[in-house]
């Protein structure tokens, strides 16, 4: 083992970004591996949703976390990068380091895997995406959220007057094997849908689900607010049909009637939602870590070898972070460096920064 | 040698948290609470490194991080322990529900809990051959109650092909495995009830047995059932020893009581207390066993402050308001009040209080804030001048990420960034236009997403005031308080946009600046 102990991060999204920091912060350097050009993963395109206060989606924790890691004088951050050739040795592992400009021969005496989420790709699915405009994922309508026109129809950049959110797009779906729920996709849906509400009152909103699940502390609160201004249908629509110039219509049976029910929607949003990553089999075959039946990663493989965030499965933001924390837990139980460093207060949880 | 970790739990509800400390080398101190019998203190582990303290009832925390002095009743005897840090292990009580559905205990009525004691097994001459099992048919449920209550059907489907039906409103799958679990029930033979826009009618006999009369929402069945057994999901809830040492450590709590803000910043395990951690297994929905441990572990390692706020004693006149106002109860009271280090924040709210300016922050000094705008000034003379006091946990991110997308103000913007706008003093905003602002924007961060939980509101308060004299002088409109997040620099590009054309429109502010 090395002194001070190395560790490989793959994956600098929020997930990747607080485990870098925990270890950081323990004296440990860390190289921080994104195949992307940026940091942050998927949540770092999210939008806040707070309309009068803030809803807890944990998305602002992401920036805090890019900066303390970007600054950090222990963790190098390698963007647009990937690790292979790699090899077991006695103490841990040897590896290339291979970026777009450069190969390097690296070496780590442990690797954490938070490589994160790939969102489901609704092209397999007859809602009608890539070929209407009016049809969006969810981290579309974030883009839509973060953008200075706010959330209009991508058709024409007017305001939609009705908008659907299916959910439970790819999850929660026996016959494609996806026997998971993706846990963020029905706050992440009631948060935009509140915070469109807020922007233009005027705008219906109907959120088709299966089962509505629970988020934030108080979700009890919360739910009977969400029911006076969104309509909520239980089923949700197989496919989507693009009438004309009209908007999209959307056929359910209605629950209370029986009923077969027809109505047109200007937006749909389809809440898509997490699989295991392309590649992640691979990456992590690499280091002996064999995936579940899921796709998922477990927690643990072979000695020093260990997974955290959504790459293990569906999770939140709040969760990703404590599972991080916790796989940076385990990377310091298995490595047991000395306690030499007492650094001051930098660590994701805590900041303290005058300018 | 550290002093020991405080454990308030019982032995069950603790035990892993215990386990992997002692493991690590942390001393402990085991407090079950004021219940709690004394034969523990006696019986009770005396593994290395282990004391119980049983009967005991923490009476008051002095100190900080590191070394806390805690002093407690235990007997009729006054006992005191210096601490390293605290950690509220107490598991949450369960309510069943049998209000909410119109139902009172009965042997056939019993909640999950109970059948979890019972192992699923029906006592001697009791035969459950047709179950409901009732999650979340009023309130809501957690994926926590389901996933218990779905092992509780299986089992019963699979040792006595029970009959089982689950009534529910939105199945809680959001958790790992809970889907492959539901799937797994129904596969086996239990049978969901979901209810959408309607509810059985529930009914109970004089000998405890329930009546269920309902409408399958799917087929338009009627359908009822008597079932030999009903179990009652749970509500959770604080236990009174939890509510107690919420109040003795002055600690937030959240709308339920327990004791940690519904606030991002407090997640996985802190308080508002720094070394006062509540375990995720004392929360309704938080991670338990070795998780929890590893969480709380992490989050014992001491840390050097070098931004403690420090009371001038010789201009303190002991009004107390910096102990009333401290969010993280860094204040102590021996013979004057005195900040701990270890437990500062550095949010300056105390300092902006404080009636008689007698604490000083280093680097957040009326000095220091009009050395940064002057510096920030070039002497070019554009116009209008902007000063922009941002929180450094969400308006400064935001500008950063806008000013790095190539957003241009056609303003000569300065931003200071502050660690809670709560350190917002009047003379900071004074100082502004004393250095030739022609307009200052405050931004803080959105209600209840503060990591001070009042430095945002102590703001907006303060803003208010201050554009109230401002408006006496006639200076209208060059004051403006937003709240914002670091993940939103188009919308904060926006804001100062906004307010940079508002005051090109106005006449120049009420200070020349050096190039007029």
């Amino acid at each position: 083992m090395t002194t001070p102990p190395r560790v490989l991060v793959i994956g600098a999204g929020i997930g990747g970004l607080t485990a870098a920091c925990v270890l950081a912060d323990h004296g440990l350097e860390v190289d921080l591996v994104e195949r992307g050009p940026t940091p942050g993963g998927h949540a770092a395109r999210l939008a806040c949703k707070a309309t009068d206060r803030c809803v807890r989606c944990g998305a602002c924790l992401v920036t805090a976390a890019i900066e303390v890691a970007t600054d950090h004088p222990r963790i190098r951050l390698h963007l647009s990068s990937r690790t292979e050739a790699v090899r077991a040795t006695d103490a841990g592992f040897t590896y290339r380091l291979v970026s777009e400009t450069a190969a390097a021969e690296a070496a780590a005496d442990a690797v954490l895997i938070a490589a994160g989420f790939d969102l489901f790709d609704p092209r397999d699915k007859p809602y009608g995406f890539g070929l209407y405009p009016n049809v969006v994922t969810n981290l579309q309508l974030e883009a839509l959220l973060r953008s200075p026109g706010g959330v209009v129809k991508p058709s024409d950049g007017t305001p939609p007057a009705r908008v659907a959110f299916l959910q439970c797009v790819g999850s929660r779906d026996r016959k494609l094997g996806h026997l998971w729920c993706s846990t963020f996709c029905c706050g992440a849906s009631l948060r935009a849908a509140a915070r469109i509400k807020a922007a233009r009152p005027e705008t219906e909103i109907t959120v088709f689900y299966i089962d509505l699940q629970s988020f934030g502390r108080d979700f009890q609160s919360a739910w009977a607010g969400y029911r006076r201004s969104l309509r909520f249908v239980r089923g949700v629509p197989a496919e989507t049909f693009q009438d004309g110039t009209a908007g999209i219509r959307l056929v359910w049976l209605e629950l209370e009637s029986h009923q077969a029910r027809e109505e047109t929607f200007d937006l749909v949003v389809l809440a898509t939602g997490m699989v295991p990553s392309a590649g992640l089999a691979g990456a992590a075959a690499e280091f002996g870590l064999r995936p579940e039946a899921t796709g998922f990663l477990p927690a643990a493989g072979p000695p020093g070898v260990f997974a955290a965030g959504a790459a293990r499965g569906p999770m939140t933001i709040p969760e990703t972070i404590a599972d991080a924390r916790h796989a940076a837990a385990r990377v310091l139980s298995h490595l047991k460096p000395d306690a030499t460093e007492r650094p001051g207060r930098s660590a994701a949880t805590r900041r303290t920064i005058f300018p | 040698m550290t002093h020991p970790v405080c454990i308030f739990g019982t032995p069950a509800d603790s035990r892993e948290i215990v386990d992997v400390f002692l493991e690590q080398g942390r001393r402990v101190l085991l407090v079950p609470g004021p219940d709690a019998e004394a034969a523990l203190a006696r019986d009770g582990r005396r593994a290395a490194g282990l004391e119980v303290l049983a009967p005991a009832r923490l009476l008051a925390c002095g100190g900080g991080p590191g070394e806390f002095d805690l002093t407690f009743t235990a007997a009729d005897a006054v006992v005191r322990r210096r601490v390293s840090a605290l950690v509220l292990a107490h598991r949450p009580e369960r309510h069943p529900h049998y209000a909410s559905y119109g139902l009172r205990p009965a042997p056939a009525v019993l909640p999950a809990a109970r059948l979890v004691e019972m192992d699923c097994r029906p006592p001697a001459g009791t035969a459950w051959n047709e179950v409901a099992i009732l999650n979340g048919l009023q309130s809501e449920s957690s994926p926590r109650a389901t996933g218990e209550l779905l092992q509780i059907a299986l089992r019963l489907r699979r040792e006595m092909r029970a009959r089982c039906h689950l009534f529910t409103r939105n199945l809680k799958v959001a958790a790992d495995g809970l889907e492959a679990l539901a799937r797994d029930a129904r596969t086996a033979g239990v049978v969901f009830h979901k209810f959408t826009h309607s509810a059985p009618v529930i009914r109970q006999d004089e000998d405890g047995r329930a009546h269920f009369a309902f409408t399958d929402e799917i087929t338009g069945l009627e359908l009822r059932l008597a079932p030999d057994l009903v179990v009652v999901d749970e509500a959770f809830e604080p236990p009174a020893v939890v509510r107690e040492l919420a109040r003795t450590l002055e600690l937030e709590t959240d709308a339920a009581g327990f004791p940690q803000a519904d606030n991002v910043h407090r997640l996985p395990v802190f308080t508002n207390r720094r070394g006062v951690l509540i375990a995720g297994a004392a929360l309704p929905c938080g991670a338990a066993g070795a998780a929890d441990a590893s969480h709380l572990l992490l989050a014992l390692r001491p840390e050097s402050n070098p931004t403690a706020a420090q009371i001038d004693p010789g201009r303190c006149v002991r009004c107390l308001t910096c102990y009333r106002v401290c969010p993280y109860r860094a204040v102590s009271l021996a013979h004057r009040p005195e900040v701990q280090p270890a437990a500062c924040e550095g949010c300056g709210i105390c300092r902006a209080e404080c009636p008689r300016q007698a604490i000083r922050i280093p680097g957040l000094e009326p000095a220091d804030i009009r050395g940064l705008i002057a510096a920030e000034r070039p002497a070019s003379g554009r116009r209008p001048r902007l000063t922009v006091f941002a929180c450094a946990r969400s308006g400064g991110p935001a500008v950063r990420s806008a000013a790095a997308a190539g957003t241009s103000w056609e303003a000569q913007v300065t931003v200071v960034e502050v660690p809670c706008a709560g350190s917002l003093s009047r003379d900071f905003i004074h100082s502004a236009f004393d250095l030739g602002a022609d307009g200052v924007l405050v931004l803080t961060c959105h209600d209840e997403n503060c990591h001070s939980r009042t430095g945002n509101r102590l703001a907006r308060s303060r803003v208010a005031q201050t554009q109230a004299f401002l408006d006496g002088c006639g200076l209208t409109g060059r004051l403006v308080l937003r709240t914002t997040a670091a993940n939103m620099p188009a919308e904060t590009g926006r804001t100062l946009a906004e307010l940079a054309a508002q005051l090109t429109a106005t006449e120049p502010g009420p200070v020349p600046g050096p190039a007029d």
